[in-house]
């Protein structure tokens, strides 16, 4: 099972800290994602940047990064205002 | 020797840019001038207006339509007027961008968008400087200090930044305490800090503080 997280404004609009899901990629989890969560149908999440556990999936293998039973997989957009 | 002992005399013989005086800029260049920094130079060409004063430290119901940065210069004279503030009532950009980071020890990224972050991060980079970074919005923020090449900026707003909405008034303070917080231990010897990529997620709802290497 992997544990996502949710971060920043997305958070709120979803009104989920964090669930569960069972994929072997993050490419399968977001489709999952999308599946299960019906706020996220119109959502492009590719857009989020996405870290599994805390390493950003540009330094893995992007949406090919494989998922493992445990992992962590977090979700967020950054903020930008001051 | 003592660490407040370090970052003290550090900071006394050190000057900061500050590119932002509204609600990070202000907390930043306050924590600064109190701790006792020699210079700092702050750059904002905006001015102060209602939507500001609930967060924005120097905003007052008196000075609306007044230049954040000499209201700010006004207040750090009372605090300390040892400090040698530089107001710059001008938005950072391509032009000033280069000399205004190579003035400084250190950069504090205090801005409101995207594309003035993304100038900063390449400008500090190319004059091997430190940039702390900040950004608040809502009831988040985060924190980071970028050292050169790091590219930690670059990376994180890769994709889709949040549309910036109302932020509660603590939130500045808080964020820009962790930034002060950054830049000190960079400035005193660069050890335990948020740079190599590290970012600070925090989530004040749900008392949240997380680490991702972006």
């Amino acid at each position: 099972m992997i544990k996502v997280k949710f971060f920043g404004v997305l958070r709120l609009d979803l009104g989920i800290v964090e669930t569960e899901a069972e994929a072997s990629t993050v490419k399968e989890l977001l489709e999952v994602l999308k599946n299960s969560i019906d706020k996220l149908k119109d959502v492009n999440l590719k857009d989020y940047v996405i870290f599994v556990n805390e390493d950003n999936i540009v330094k893995l293998k992007m949406f090919r990064t494989k998922l493992n039973d445990g992992d962590v997989v977090s979700l967020m957009s950054p903020v930008s205002g001051g | 020797m003592d660490y407040v002992f370090s970052a003290e005399k550090v900071l006394s013989e050190s000057s900061a840019l500050v590119v932002g005086a509204g609600g990070l800029g202000g907390w930043v260049i306050e924590y600064l001038a109190r701790a006792g920094i020699k210079k700092i130079t702050a750059v904002d060409g905006d001015v102060f207006s209602s939507s500001n004063l609930n967060r924005q430290l120097y905003s007052t119901s008196g000075n609306l339509g007044e230049y954040k940065v000499f209201e700010a210069k006004k207040r750090i004279f009372e605090i300390n007027p040892k400090v040698e503030f530089v107001a710059v009532s001008d938005m950072l950009g391509e032009k000033n961008a280069s000399g205004l980071v190579s003035d400084a020890d250190i950069v504090f990224d205090c801005c409101d968008n995207q594309v003035t972050r993304l100038l900063l991060e390449k400008v500090c980079s190319a004059s091997k400087k430190i940039l702390i970074h900040g950004a608040i919005n809502r009831t988040f923020g985060q924190v980071s200090a970028v050292f050169p090449g790091d590219g930690t900026l670059s990376r994180l707003y890769s994709g889709r930044a949040e549309k910036t909405e109302k932020t509660l008034a603590y939130v500045p303070a808080v964020i820009a305490g962790l930034q002060v917080n950054e830049g000190i231990k960079a400035l005193v010897g660069g050890e335990n800090t948020l740079g190599g990529g590290k970012v600070l997620f925090v989530d004040f709802i749900n008392n949240s503080y997380d680490f991702f290497s972006v």
